[in-house]
């Protein structure tokens, strides 16, 4: 599967304290595994 | 109950993700605060994101479908997650998205992705951890 990165980095996110997080920043220093889970439930 | 399972399963890892230079994020679909239930739920206390609107999961084509979370296959894995000692919890996001998981090297290079086909296919630890030494 071909992942545009670029595009993909500049989606954001939100972490537990309302702050948006830009995907990208997550690999910017040491490989990210990003696991998606279904829900929290 | 899957996710809690899922969750509480690389948080007894978190630690190797580390000794290989990785940095371990889960994203989610619900509410911002319903991240701090899951940590003490799990047992978590690496980096925690939720993404309400799914743009995440939808650029990446991850699976949505009734067919995903019902089936033979779903009541198997349920009554083994209970069987675990996992009960679940109110629902908290989006009850026919499926997971997934990705890697991604500080060069922008992909590893390793995954796409589940069903609630409860979880990619495995091992492999989430061999997809380090790619980078």
């Amino acid at each position: 599967m071909d992942i545009d990165i670029a595009s993909f980095g500049a989606l954001v996110v939100i972490d537990e304290h309302s702050h948006r997080v830009e995907l990208r920043s997550l690999w910017q220093q040491h490989s990210a595994v990003i696991v998606f889970v279904r829900h929290f439930g | 109950m899957f996710c809690r399972q899922q969750v509480a399963e690389l948080a007894t890892h978190h630690s190797d993700f580390g000794i290989k230079d990785g940095n371990l994020a889960i994203i989610g679909s619900g509410k911002p605060d319903q991240l701090p239930p899951l940590r003490a739920a799990t047992g978590y206390s690496g980096t925690l994101l939720t993404d309400p609107q799914r743009e995440t999961y939808g650029f990446l084509g991850l699976n949505r479908s009734i067919g995903g979370v019902i089936g033979l296959k779903m009541v198997t894995r349920a009554v083994q997650s209970i069987a675990s000692g996992y009960r679940p919890g109110p629902l908290q996001g989006d009850a026919l998205q499926l997971g997934g998981a990705i890697t991604i090297t500080a060069d922008n290079r992909v590893t390793y992705f995954f796409k589940s086909t069903g609630a409860g296919e979880h990619p495995p630890v091992a492999e989430l951890l061999a997809s380090l030494d790619q980078a």
